[in-house]
């Protein structure tokens, strides 16, 4: 007996230890595990933050580059595309941009809304990223997990019916509140820019041109079935801002599916009442710096034109005065300084093969030849001859001995054929302060340098500027300025022979830098175009390139050449 | 003394039966954390081929700004050709296969996660980053150059690219297989189609492509286009 128990007292007390220690590695191993698992799962979620982060990176990267490249009929560069919805028919996302917006006063906002129907337009939908050539491997229309797109669009940006000219000068107009009907007249915006707010209800900006969202996971009562599709609130999140918060905050209930123009940015872990219901993640592009990136487009295609023009002529082409008419830049002839001579409202046509006008201050001369029907014989005025052909430089006529065939030019520049011959052509040759023949169409066309005309058709004299160009008014937004010398600076980088200078918007809101007052446009006076002390004194040194602006600066500097 | 030596047996650890259980639940143990190795080393090999082919646009997009165009694929087959291998061709004739990409003037990685280097003219190109571009793009191109030829399929065949935006290159990687599959293993002198998909099976390529938006938002931002 006394035998046993010690037996088992001995074995109690040799074992206990062994299989502690097995215990304990029992336990090493399944905490090791259990961390492992738990930083494997932080490691997914920091690796899905990332890829949002670059998902969204990328689509306002390629939204951006779709307003700057934007040349498609009915759009231009600034403008921006519509969203993809699910429509009513047939409900799906397509990756498409949808041929409207939604309307804000109906179920779901559909049926869509045309662009004319007034102020309760709204543009949110999926981001149509086919349509933006955004790589998305495997696009998924349900998306029960949140990763596709969401894509909200500033009205102004997708329907141009009343915002008729969009360029820098647009940044200066407001419309926030909204009127009650779509203000056409041009002195305010049609539609708000976006708003966007912050966690605690604070306005991160209310000058948003767009915002993407990405909706993550489904929370509170959302549902992602197939029959909630076309519901933004299946994806977008809204956010309680409490009375009583932490200054500063704006109490009050912001949503990014309510169909309305604020939206809110905040993090998933927000200090905000029910903070467990938000995880939309968004990036936002405001109008300022959309309108940074087309400024560059449009300075690009005005240093284009302009260095070909150089090329043609041997000098760039001679300013307009500041001051002038908006819309109708003519060439000064003789200034450095100034503004961009576009020309481009400057037409010239022709109502039949044989009847064209074009004004002589566009135009050097103006030949008319017969490919048959024998010589003209006598010239009067400003028109000579030579064979079948008459040159006329003004007025003046070309005729045969019975004036059975005469070529007759009058003031203003309309020239006339009467008579028998095959084939007339009218031959212009633009003035060379001028440069080039554009848009020539129908009975006109482009031969070399000069238009060609032998039946009813148009051309236009001027800098060949895309139409695009003038029908925003660019023109009225870039400061132009050269030098045979080749002696203009931008800061330390010199030996510059042209350049130019995007205006922005006019500065109305102190400190005023340069002028001293608000800046009211057209103008004579530089300080209304330019905004600091070096940009306006007149010499030839001016700010560098990519100097910071502010809200009392907004100028863009650029080389032409070299 | 008995006593002594029975305490001396029992003192000295496990009968065998228990060491055999702690061993089977050990085993079984560390069986469950080794399990997914050879998983992750595949996830691992993936996720650096994903990051290799977002390197690849980032100096496709590098490549456009400095030289205003793509580059040729490379089909320079001979590795001691140091003038040419590596290098994009000065044409892109597309008259037989796609080629590869020219790594030498991207300054990225030779081949994918799977792949392994060449060394002589007659080895295969298995793991080398398929490369195609829209002819157009490969020569100086403008802001209204379009952007038809490309396309980019799911394996159910729906296009991934609309017709106005069609992609202007495409890389791919022919993923742990080394071999392309669905619509990736034809190849088109005109009008290519490339496929791209979640991983399945069958089908263990990836792609990515560039379009015009991204393309020219950069050119323009660096002042490239308009020229």
């Amino acid at each position: 007996m006394v035998l046993m128990r010690s037996r088992a007292i001995s074995r109690a007390v040799a074992q206990k230890g062994a299989v502690l220690m097995m215990m304990a590695l029992v336990l090493l191993l399944a905490g090791t595990t259990a961390l492992l698992s738990i930083l494997d799962s932080s490691g997914v979620k920091i690796k899905q933050d990332n890829n949002t982060a670059m998902a969204l990176a990328s689509a306002k990267a390629a939204l951006i580059g779709f307003s700057v490249k934007s040349v498609n009929a009915g759009t231009r560069p600034g403008d921006l595309i519509r969203p993809d919805f699910a429509s009513e028919a047939t409900a799906d996302y397509d990756g498409t941009a949808d041929a409207s917006c939604l309307d804000a006063t109906k179920v779901n906002g559909l049926p869509l809304v045309s662009g004319s129907s007034g102020v309760n337009m709204r543009c949110l939908g999926r981001l149509p990223w086919k349509d933006l050539g955004i790589s998305i491997h495997v696009p998924l229309e349900a998306d029960p997990s949140g990763i596709m797109p969401w894509y909200a669009v500033s009205a102004n940006l997708v329907d141009p019916t009343c915002l008729t000219v969009l360029n820098s000068n647009t940044l200066s107009l407001v419309n926030n509140p909204p009127p009650a009907a779509l203000d056409c007249s041009g002195a305010t915006l049609p539609y708000p820019w976006l708003t966007v707010r912050d966690g605690n209800g604070n306005i991160l900006s209310n000058r948003v041109a767009a915002v993407i969202l990405i909706p993550g996971a489904v929370r509170g009562a959302q549902s992602r079935s197939s029959a909630a599709l076309s519901a933004a609130s299946q994806y977008l999140d809204s956010l309680i801002v409490p009375v009583g918060c932490t200054a500063p905050c704006v109490p009050g209930t912001y949503s990014n599916a309510d169909m309305d123009n604020d939206f809110v940015m905040a993090s998933e872990n927000t200090s905000s009442a029910l903070a467990s219901e938000f995880n939309d993640q968004l990036v936002y592009i405001t109008i300022d710096e959309l309108m940074e990136a087309v400024v560059k487009r449009a300075a690009g295609e005005a240093r284009s034109v302009l260095i070909g023009y150089q090329s043609q002529n041997g000098h760039y082409p001679y300013a307009v005065p500041l001051g002038s008419a908006l819309n109708n830049f003519t060439s000064s002839g003789i200034s450095t300084t100034g503004m961009l001579p576009i020309d481009g409202t400057d037409t010239c046509s022709c109502s039949s093969g044989t009847s064209c006008t074009c004004a002589y201050s566009l135009v050097n001369s103006v030949a008319h030849t017969r490919s048959s029907g024998g010589s003209y014989t006598v010239n009067t005025g400003l028109c000579t001859r030579s064979g079948s052909k008459c040159t006329c430089t003004g007025v003046g006529q070309c005729r045969n001995a019975s004036s059975s065939r005469k070529f007759t030019c009058v003031a203003g520049g309309s020239c006339t054929f009467v008579g028998s011959g095959t084939s007339p052509l009218f031959t212009y040759t633009p003035k060379s302060t001028h440069g080039n023949v554009t848009s020539a169409s129908s009975g006109c066309t482009v031969s070399g340098s000069n238009a060609v005309c032998n039946a009813s058709g148009s051309f236009r004299v001027g800098l060949n500027l895309p139409l695009w160009f003038s029908q925003n008014i660019w023109q009225d937004d870039f400061y132009y300025q050269w030098s045979p010398a080749s002696d203009l600076q931008f800061g330390s980088h010199g030996a510059i022979a042209a350049l130019v200078i995007g205006t922005g918007s006019v500065i109305t809101n102190t400190p005023f830098t340069a002028k001293g007052s608000a800046q009211t446009r057209p103008s004579s006076n530089l300080t209304d175009y330019l905004d600091s002390i070096e940009n306006t004194n007149g010499n030839m040194l001016f700010d560098a390139i990519g100097t910071v602006r502010n809200s009392s600066y907004n100028d863009q500097m650029f080389i032409v050449a070299p | 003394m008995k006593k002594t030596h029975s305490n001396y047996f029992s003192n000295n650890g496990f009968s065998l039966v228990e060491m055999a259980v702690v061993l089977v639940i050990l085993t079984i143990l560390m069986g469950g954390l080794l399990m997914p190795l050879g998983a992750q080393r595949d996830l691992k090999n993936y996720n650096d081929a994903q990051a290799g082919l977002e390197q690849i646009r980032d100096a496709l997009y590098g490549y456009a700004i400095i030289n205003g165009k793509l580059p040729c694929p490379t089909t320079t087959a001979n590795p001691t050709d140091n003038v040419n291998y590596g290098h994009g061709d000065v044409t892109c004739p597309f008259t037989a296969a796609a080629g590869v990409l020219p790594w030498k003037d991207l300054g990225v990685k030779e081949v994918d996660s799977w792949g392994g280097q060449r060394s002589l003219t007659t080895d295969s190109w298995a793991g080398y980053w398929v490369y195609r571009v829209d002819p157009a793009f490969a020569t100086n191109f403008s802001l209204t150059t379009p952007a038809s030829n490309i396309d980019i399929h799911k394996s159910d065949g729906t296009s991934l690219t609309s017709g106005a935006e069609r992609a202007v290159a495409v890389i791919c990687t022919t993923g742990k297989d080394l071999t392309s599959n669905g619509q990736n293993a034809s190849f088109e002198t005109a009008a290519p189609v490339y496929e791209d998909d979640a991983q399945s099976p069958t089908f263990d390529d990836m792609c990515i492509w560039i379009t015009r938006p991204s393309l020219f938002n950069r050119m323009v931002t660096a002042g490239k286009l308009p020229q």
